[in-house]
């Protein structure tokens, strides 16, 4: 009974206290190396880094969907979770929820493709990929703002920005060197592994096809961690489920229409694999074979799935 | 323990390293572009005039003497601004040949046949002239389109005409390279675009991390203004190079696919053909 009253009890679903925990956590190393300077050592460093990261997934997740019952939480919360990646949680909405899912910008390539990086090392691709990523996004969220009807989004793209900025101004103005040094320095290593882990996901991929356009990362513990960002095949075709469930949806849907190749054991083997025992860019391959062989399944075309995400965002 | 000196050091790789990141791949981007330009020249400068031309459009295939075309697929959209206009989105841009005679600087003629690999180089004023001149009796009318989610469609067509001066490169590059259309000279415009990148782009951003870098080692490091200014300057740069890097990559971009974008202010009580842009 007690049990049934906590999991109601603020937020939509009680896996997310898992999510506010993370963040939670990272606030907490955060605060620890800026208030204490014993905590100023590798260990929080590295696991500041590390949690900015996991604060950039909770980001993904939230913008996906709202964690708490109240509207007004959740817009309190993209302050916190945007202060934690020095980028503004609300450019997800056009970014991530609109263009990347689509893989288009209305005709233009999506933002964060993959093919936005071309050095023959692909090493530096990796390095390098948010580098372009980044400012891409920054103005194509500047254009797609300058549309009528998405005024509110605007707004709280610039709240978002005003709390982030000012509260780590206020940290820089007490303690320059500490703010510098091991806040935003953290901030910005999230900010930059989550626009990372587009190139990651999808390079070599078929962006074209509707089952093999994302590459999937299915360690148990690394998605405990990462709260099923490594299913990301279904999370692109069901934007709409909650990631608790993509674990199930990615073996009942996806398993039987990929190419098992795109189902990594490991993200740190894989990248081991692809961008430090091997020079070159791997080539893409033709999948669409294996989802001609498996049986229908009911799947929106994707401007019908782009409208719902349009409509999930209020627009 | 890790010191700010420590931090410090991090912070310098951080910087640097990305510099060199956005200048590697703005220095891979110019050499590309040079290297189109050295083939682009090379074929200027042939003797063959049958391969690569300079002269003038004599006899056009196409409708109103049209010898080839840049179209661009624009969707407009209702502005949010406090002034109604529409804002324009680039879909796709679309070069094709539609065939005809160029009569050479030496009076010889060349034929060419219709294709659509193809690259129509224009100047920058005549496509954004062609985009922001729609009639301004029908801006109304282009809003209701403009106001739904599939948006107002706009056709932008620049061409090259019958009397047009032109350079002509034919396929080169195993084919890579398409049958270039161009009213500039393509090689200097290529040349010049990748020589601004590497010769003022690529210093400036080295400049501007060097200041910083200065500024932050400022005795006492750490502790004076100037020390703190270069931290601040090195944050900024940090944030700035990288729209500046994109800067580059986009103005690389060939004439015939450059963005155009733009929008289309609702014309004031008087209109006028001319009163938009």
């Amino acid at each position: 009974m007690a049990e049934a009253r906590a999991e109601i009890w603020l937020v939509k679903h009680p896996a997310e206290w898992r999510q506010i925990g993370i963040v939670a956590v990272y606030w907490g190393l955060l605060g620890s190396m800026y208030f204490v300077p014993a905590c100023r050592n590798v260990a929080f460093f590295f696991a500041a880094c590390f949690f900015s990261f996991l604060n950039a997934v909770v980001i993904h997740n939230h913008m996906h969907q709202g964690i708490f019952k109240s509207k007004t939480l959740n817009l309190l919360w993209r302050r916190v979770l945007s202060f934690g990646a020095l980028y503004p949680a609300t450019v997800n909405i056009p970014s991530h929820n609109l263009v990347h899912h689509h893989f288009d910008d209305d005709g233009q390539p999506d933002w964060a493709a993959p093919d936005h990086v071309d050095f023959k090392w692909n090493l530096l691709n990796l390095l390098h990929f948010p580098n372009v990523t980044g400012p891409n996004t920054f103005s194509g969220v500047q254009r797609w703002t300058s549309v009528a009807g998405r005024a509110d989004v605007k707004r709280q793209y610039l709240y978002d920005n005003a709390f982030m900025f000012g509260l780590t101004g206020v940290l820089m103005f007490f303690d320059f060197w500490t703010t510098l040094f091991f806040i935003v320095l953290p901030q910005i290593y999230g900010a930059r592994s989550i626009l990372r882990i587009n190139i990651i996901q999808h390079d070599g991929c078929d962006t074209g096809s509707e089952w093999n356009h994302s590459r999937n990362f299915v360690g148990r513990a690394f998605n405990w961690i990462m709260c099923n960002n490594g299913y990301h095949t279904i999370h692109h075709n069901r934007a709409g489920l909650h990631w608790s469930v993509l674990h199930q949806a990615h073996a009942r849907e996806a398993v039987p229409r990929i190419d098992p190749s795109l189902d990594e054991p490991s993200m740190v083997l894989y990248l081991l694999r692809t961008y430090v025992w091997n020079i070159e860019r791997p080539k893409s391959r033709d999948a669409a074979s294996i989802e001609a062989e498996a049986a229908p399944i009911e799947l929106a075309p994707r401007d019908v799935r782009r409208a719902e995400a349009a409509e999930a965002a209020g627009l | 323990m890790l010191s700010n000196e420590t931090m410090g050091v991090i912070a310098l790789w951080v910087l640097w390293g990305n510099t060199t990141l956005v200048a590697l791949a703005a220095a891979r981007g110019a050499f590309r572009l040079l290297a189109r330009a050295r083939r682009l020249t090379a074929r200027i400068a042939t003797s063959d005039e049958s391969r690569c031309v300079v002269g003038r459009v004599a006899v056009a295939d196409g409708p109103n003497d049209t010898l080839a075309e840049l179209e661009i697929e624009q969707v407009g959209r209702l502005g949010g601004g406090a002034t109604p206009s529409i804002v324009f989105h680039d879909r796709a841009h679309r070069s094709r040949v539609l065939g005809g005679e160029i009569e050479t600087e030496r009076g010889q003629r060349l034929r060419l046949e219709a294709t659509e690999h193809a690259e129509v180089w224009l100047e920058e004023e005549d496509v954004r002239a062609a985009a922001l001149a729609p009639l301004a009796s029908a801006w109304d009318e282009a809003s209701v389109q403009a106001k739904k989610a599939r948006g107002y469609t706009n056709l932008v067509h620049v061409s090259v005409r019958v009397g047009d001066r032109v350079f002509v490169s034919r396929p080169s590059n195993g084919g890579q390279d398409a049958l270039v259309v161009a009213k500039i000279d393509p090689s200097a415009y290529a040349t010049r675009r990748a020589l601004a990148v590497l010769l003022v782009f690529i210093p400036a951003i080295f400049t501007v991390a060097g200041v910083a870098t200065a500024l932050a080692l400022s005795p006492p490091v750490f502790d004076s203004v100037l020390s703190k200014l270069g931290g601040a300057l090195g944050l900024a740069d940090f944030l700035l190079v990288l729209p500046a890097g994109t800067a580059a990559r986009d103005y690389m971009r060939l004439p015939f696919e450059r963005f155009v974008r733009g929008s289309w202010p609702a014309p004031s009580e008087a209109p006028s053909a001319n009163a938009v842009g």
